[in-house]
């Protein structure tokens, strides 16, 4: 099952250079059934890697991109009038997808941002009174521009918890772009690009991710992160339990990617810091979050 | 939760130890009625039996108690409180059910030990009380609990270095108040200031100890040299002696200090007696005065209500010249053929050797009968004794015989105390008990008073054997070996080894009973008088204890893991990098580490990866894999093999 994933590590690592870490990493958190937080400057390949993602797994795929001037109604949809039919129709908007890229995220009102916030949270969007189901599996990948930037509405801690994981995709190396500049347009390589997985199989794989094992070893290692999170002195913002089972979450999507059906506390540092660089930086940013996963990581032993 | 008494064997055996010890000191009817109400209750659960019911138990307790008050006439006391004790316990086993009965049941049984410790602290009784003391808290414990009973246990073991230190340490206060042992008639030296005909005889059936003595440096050994002074009884009614009022002796001025001196731990008694080997010239005791009597008689000034230990100083060449006095010639009036026999030897006007000779002859051919059951005589039945039953006791022998020395001229009196004894070889000292009790004459001649022992003539094997041995003799025998005098005292290959068990348990009960029972205040301040003198070793052996102490709360208090096989071997790998310079962050997942020395170390690699294989299997996949043993034993071989 997980040869197929490499296959498409493989072909998506093809087509957006120099990217292979955050490629695996995206994709395990997409069959740890998470939304996935991109944050970069423009220009460094955000988009193209969620539109490769989406054509290799074959999921349904929107892409929204988020200005001021959005309106919750624009991405859920809304009640039209059918003057033939005399009544209101709900014609869905682009949420109703299976993997929405919500393109940087943080120019989007407040407003916008939690009514696609909820939706990632609930599976479901309410409209008027009545409750429309998302189709299943559900992702998001939002990009945002790092918060610094200008018109920017910095997405509430409560909110980041959302995402699974948050990405950095740094630009490619200095070899990597000079292959880029002579090479062919990725953009050109995406139109080949055929789906490698029907419905069922992501579904299955799903159901293969849930049933990897956590031993109690591991268990205590992520208690012990969580508890050296807490403690005085530790500057990144205290972690939640449910940080801890996004921990573990995407720890078992790595380990099956790896083949096992048992996780190891290497498969928890692997996914430590996308998994808690975000929660850790709070409205410091995701960078410093990043930075202090490095150093909850560093200083927190591993039990044997 | 319903219980069933037998079925908790240690509770059963626990209970029934203890109560059986309670049992032998009450009255036999009540001994009687807990064996059946025992053995019913054993019926109610092993064949269907019909069970008493509360009700009836209840009410058999009401009769029980005013049987007891008629008995006892009170229930303040000893007696008719244990008798009830006793009762309650086999009543309450009757109705033992729950778990509140079992809990009142195993409160029972220890009152039933507390209540046997007040009777006697021997070691004979503490070593089964101590038994049904752990077996009654064994039972007091939930079926299971490996780990807390593992601290319990920790906590025991902790706890005896410090009982003994606070043992030696804490301060002993003397409580005037404080309750002696023995009992407080005759002490357990059933000793008193006359004899009457049969009086020796009934004391020498009892087999308790009367005391212990070391005398090692002495030049008498046997049994037959050893003659423990008690009392010298002057005024004579025939066969009936009596004491006279002593004025005190000037203590020995002599220097006493140079003469070898043995030591006698005697028992708790309330009589003032302390016993000394003929030739003793002084005596010292810790705490209470000793007062020195004329013809070398000792007395305590109070009763030693504990075991205590008193030194005698002994010179074998003392002769006691002191000159008689004229009540040392009175005598009863005699009469009959008692008074044919004193005429017909005053008539033939001999010396007093042949006196004494002529006495001698009496007791050697008489024909007298030396036993434990001579009939019963009255106070100057002299005659009858001598010429028609001759059937006597050494009291007997004594008694007639110093009579019959007055009435011939010669100053005499009776000595009373102990004979013999019997030696323990392990422990290297003598056991005298109340079967050693004893009495001789003294009689004034040449100038001194010399001892006179009739019984020697009459029954010689009683004196070289020891009483002991005597007794433990069939009747017949000792009646057909009495005038042998040819006995081998018994070597070390002569033990039984229910001698040398009986030696032992001997040694061990007399250590029990004057270094840890009687520990007072005055062994205390000795003791650490002399604890003080090796001060070099003292320091050594408290450093020790201190030491022993800290690592068993260390144990107690860390709670160190249980290391799995995964952990040994991590162990043994960091251990083995440690000494290369590499060490594992904390941080560093093991897997990852192995995986770096594998690196490092490739001509270890194949041996790494085995020891990351099990790791990884037994710590994360949870696969229990029985080869941890075979993997570090591999790499322990590869180790040493480079």
């Amino acid at each position: 099952m997980n040869e197929k994933f490499h296959e498409l590590i493989k072909q998506a690592s093809a087509v957006v250079l120099d990217k292979n870490v955050e490629i695996r990493l995206a994709m395990t958190c997409l069959l740890a059934g998470g939304h996935l937080l991109i944050e970069d400057l423009p220009g460094v390949g955000k988009t193209t890697l969620v539109q490769v993602l989406g054509k290799l797994t074959g999921l349904k795929t929107r892409r929204v991109q988020f200005t001021i001037d959005l309106l919750p109604a624009d991405v859920i949809g809304g009640q039209i009038y059918h003057p033939q039919e005399h009544k209101f129709v709900f014609h869905q908007g682009p949420l109703f997808s299976q993997l929405v890229m919500a393109d940087e995220l943080n120019r989007a009102s407040p407003r916008t941002q939690s009514a696609l916030l909820q939706a990632m949270e609930e599976g479901e969007v309410s409209v008027e009174g009545v409750t429309w189901p998302l189709p299943q599996p559900f992702y998001v990948i939002a990009t945002q521009n790092p918060h610094q930037q200008t018109g920017t509405f910095p997405l509430p801690e409560s909110q980041l918890d959302r995402f699974l994981m948050s990405l950095e995709l740094h630009p490619a190396s200095k070899e990597t772009e000079v292959r880029i500049l002579q090479g062919e347009d990725p953009r050109l390589l995406l139109q080949k690009i055929r789906p490698l997985f029907n419905e069922a199989e992501i579904a299955e794989a799903l159901l293969e991710v849930a049933k990897v094992q956590v031993s109690v070893t591991v268990a205590q290692y992520i208690a012990d992160l969580l508890e050296r999170s807490r403690r005085a002195g530790f500057e990144g913002a205290p972690l939640s339990t449910r940080a801890g089972m996004a921990l573990a979450k995407a720890a078992k999507a790595w380990a099956f990617l790896e083949g096992r059906n048992y996780i190891r506390p290497e498969d928890v540092q692997q996914v430590l810091v996308p998994v808690l660089g975000h929660r850790l930086g709070g409205n410091h940013g995701i960078k410093r979050g990043r930075e202090w996963a490095g150093i909850l990581q560093k200083s927190t032993p591993v039990p044997v | 939760m319903s219980r069933r008494f037998y079925a908790q064997k240690v509770l059963a055996t626990s209970f029934i130890i203890a109560m059986v010890m309670v049992a032998l000191e009450v009255s036999a009817w009540i001994a009687a009625f807990s064996l059946i109400m025992l053995f019913w209750k054993w019926g109610v659960e092993n064949l269907q039996w019909k069970p008493l019911s509360r009700k009836a138990t209840g009410f058999l307790s009401i009769l029980l108690l005013i049987q007891v008050l008629i008995q006892f006439r009170t229930l303040i006391g000893q007696e008719p409180a244990y008798t009830f004790l006793l009762a309650l316990s086999s009543l309450r086993i009757m109705d033992y059910q729950n778990d509140r009965d079992h809990k009142f049941v195993i409160l029972l049984g220890f009152l039933l030990i507390s209540v046997k410790a007040l009777f006697s602290l021997d070691i004979y009784w503490i070593l089964p009380s101590g038994v049904a003391f752990i077996g009654l808290w064994y039972s007091l414990l939930p079926p299971n609990l490996p780990a807390r009973a593992r601290v319990l246990f920790k906590i025991f073991v902790l706890s005896v270095p410090l009982a003994a230190i606070l043992f030696f340490a804490f301060p002993r206060f003397v409580l005037p108040w404080a309750m002696s042992r023995g009992s407080s008639q005759l002490g357990e030296i059933g000793f008193t200031d006359e004899i009457n005909p049969g009086m020796v005889a009934e004391l020498a059936t009892n087999t308790a100890v009367a005391f212990r003595a070391k005398i090692e440096r002495l030049p008498v050994n046997k049994s037959i040299d050893l003659y423990w002074r008690g009392s010298v009884l002057n005024q004579s009614r025939g066969l009936s002696w009596r004491p006279r009022r002593l004025g005190l002796r000037t203590p020995a001025l002599e220097e006493y200090k140079n003469l070898p001196s043995y030591e006698v731990a005697i028992e708790p008694t309330s009589q003032l007696y302390l016993f000394v080997l003929d030739g003793t010239r002084h005596v010292d005791l810790d705490i209470n005065q000793v007062l020195a009597l004329p013809q070398s008689i000792y007395r305590s000034t109070r009763p030693l209500n504990k075991s205590s230990v008193y030194r005698g100083y002994y010179k074998s060449e003392f002769k006691d010249e002191s000159p008689p006095q004229d009540e040392d010639l009175q005598v009863p009036p005699v009469q009959g053929r008692v008074r044919a026999w004193v005429d017909d030897i005053l008539n033939r006007k001999l010396s007093t050797s042949q006196k004494v000779d002529e006495l001698q002859k009496l007791f050697v051919d008489g024909g007298f009968v030396y036993t434990l059951s001579p009939g019963v005589y009255g106070p100057n039945d002299l005659e009858t004794f001598l010429f028609v039953r001759k059937r006597g006791f050494c009291e007997h022998f004594a008694g007639a015989y110093a009579t019959l020395a007055r009435s011939l001229g010669i100053p005499a009196r009776v000595v009373v105390g102990y004979q013999g004894g019997r030696f323990n070889p392990l422990g290297g000292f003598w056991k005298i008990s109340q079967k050693d009790a004893h009495a001789w004459v003294e009689i004034f001649h040449e100038g001194f008073w010399q001892r006179v022992d009739p019984t020697l003539w009459v029954a010689p094997l009683r004196l070289v054997i020891g009483a002991e041995e005597f007794f433990g003799l069939s009747e017949e025998d000792q009646r057909a070996f009495a005038r042998a005098v040819d006995w081998r005292p018994p070597t070390k290959e002569d033990f039984l080894l229910w001698d040398e068990i009986s030696f032992w348990v001997e040694d061990l009960n007399y250590r029990w009973t004057y270094f840890l029972i009687d520990f007072d205040k005055t062994s205390q301040q000795s003791f650490w008088k002399s604890f003080l003198n090796y001060r070099i070793q003292s320091v050594f052996l408290i450093l020790a204890i201190a030491f022993g102490l800290v690592s068993i709360f260390r144990s107690l208090f860390n709670k160190k893991r249980k290391l799995n096989e995964a952990q040994v071997l991590l162990e043994a790998v960091e251990k083995w990098a440690e000494r290369k310079n590499i060490s594992r962050e904390a941080s560093e997942p093991p897997l990852e580490f192995f995986r770096r020395l594998q690196f490092e170390f490739p001509h270890l690699k194949s041996s790494l990866q085995e020891i990351e294989l099990f790791y990884d299997q037994q710590t994360y996949a949870g696969k229990s894999s029985s080869s941890g043993k075979e993997v570090l034993r591999n790499w322990k071989r590869q180790m040493r093999s480079r």
